[in-house]
């Protein structure tokens, strides 16, 4: 369609487009052209019907279901797909609701298992192809900058830290909901495919930061076991 | 019941492009006046795509004396064959259920 196509028109196919997101993308753009083009004919053929037209046509869900259908998809196939890129914001938020925790006396470990969270969340926000390139460095700033800053001030104590530990969770927050609400459907696969061995370095490295960030945790239970034992005469 | 009209409206498509091309809208215009269509008409271009992909139909563009150029939906040998085929077993099993669903025919076979 053009861009000088009514709003109208638009938004009608742009739900349809959402409704039909899991179908092949040559096959989704065709399904636009040939709804875009009986609009544009009944239209030269029924001058200002646009409403009775978009009508007869029907409901947008009703034809994305029809056309996932068609490809053998489930018809819920298009909600489905939105499990990827709430992955991703589900380990920020997990990280960052972690790396806040580390602030508190005595959860100092926390900030370790905030830091591995948050490079896992980073990776799959990478691989994944629901956001631009653009969007992804805006996303890592959001979420690495406030951090620097905040261990940068982190000896500080006190109220200052405190109130580092606030605006920091704002930012983060704000730029989860942006993330999640600018995603956009990948005309491909869900995410960037890499090569096998990748993908094993990768869950090897996971497994080996959860190790150390659990015997790490170990220690520290055990320093303060002794600490205690210590203090107990 | 809405299985039934999914399956036999790819067929009642192609019969209307027995006669010759046809565009989108014209198509759909004279499937929704058959009765066939049971759903909006918007969810026809998926099964046209279909047919499209499964090489019964074939498309080509061309300009109208009036308004934007059209896309003509026409047969292809394999559409005409899968109709023939299709006109043979629906006659059979429009009959055979016939036969099923109406008691008072059979119980006035049997008497004659």
């Amino acid at each position: 369609m053009k861009t000088d196509t009514p709003a109208e028109i638009r938004s009608y196919l742009a739900a349809v487009d959402r409704g039909a997101a899991a179908l092949p993308a040559e096959s989704r753009r065709e399904l636009l052209d040939d709804l875009g083009e009986h609009i544009e004919v009944s239209l030269s053929e029924r001058p200002g019907e646009l409403g009775a037209i978009l009508a007869e046509l029907g409901d947008p869900a009703v034809i994305a279901a029809t056309a996932l259908r068609e490809h053998g998809l489930p018809p819920d196939a298009g909600r489905r797909r939105a499990s990827y890129p709430r992955r991703v914001v589900a380990l920020f938020a997990v990280g960052s609701v972690l790396g806040s925790l580390g602030h508190l006396p005595g959860a100092g470990s926390a900030q370790d298992a905030a830091l591995v969270v948050m490079v896992a969340g980073l990776v799959t926000l990478w691989l994944c192809r629901w956001w631009a390139a653009g969007q992804k460095w805006l996303a890592l700033a959001a979420f690495v900058l406030p951090g620097m800053v905040m261990s940068a001030l982190s000896d500080t104590g006190g109220a200052g830290e405190v109130a580092y530990v606030l605006v920091t969770d704002a930012v983060r927050a704000a730029a989860l909901v942006w993330l999640w609400r600018s995603r956009t459907v990948p005309a491909g696969p869900d995410r960037a495919r890499v090569p096998r061995w990748v993908g094993v370095v990768l869950l090897c490295a996971l497994a080996v930061c959860v190790v150390a960030v659990v015997l790490g945790f170990a220690t520290y239970l055990g320093v303060s076991g002794n600490v205690k034992s210590v203090d107990l005469p | 019941m809405s299985q039934l009209r999914k399956g036999v409206l790819e067929y009642c498509v192609l019969s209307l492009l027995r006669d010759g091309p046809r565009y989108g809208t014209e198509l759909l215009g004279e499937l929704a006046q058959t009765g066939a269509l049971a759903t909006s008409q918007g969810t026809v271009y998926p099964l046209l795509a279909r047919l499209r992909r499964e090489e019964l139909v074939s498309t080509d563009w061309r300009e109208s004396p009036s308004g934007p150029p059209r896309r003509y939906y026409e047969l292809t040998p394999e559409g005409r064959t899968a109709l023939v085929e299709f006109a043979l077993v629906w006659a059979e099993f429009a009959d055979a259920v016939d036969h099923v669903i109406t008691p008072e025919r059979t119980t006035t076979r049997r008497a004659q």
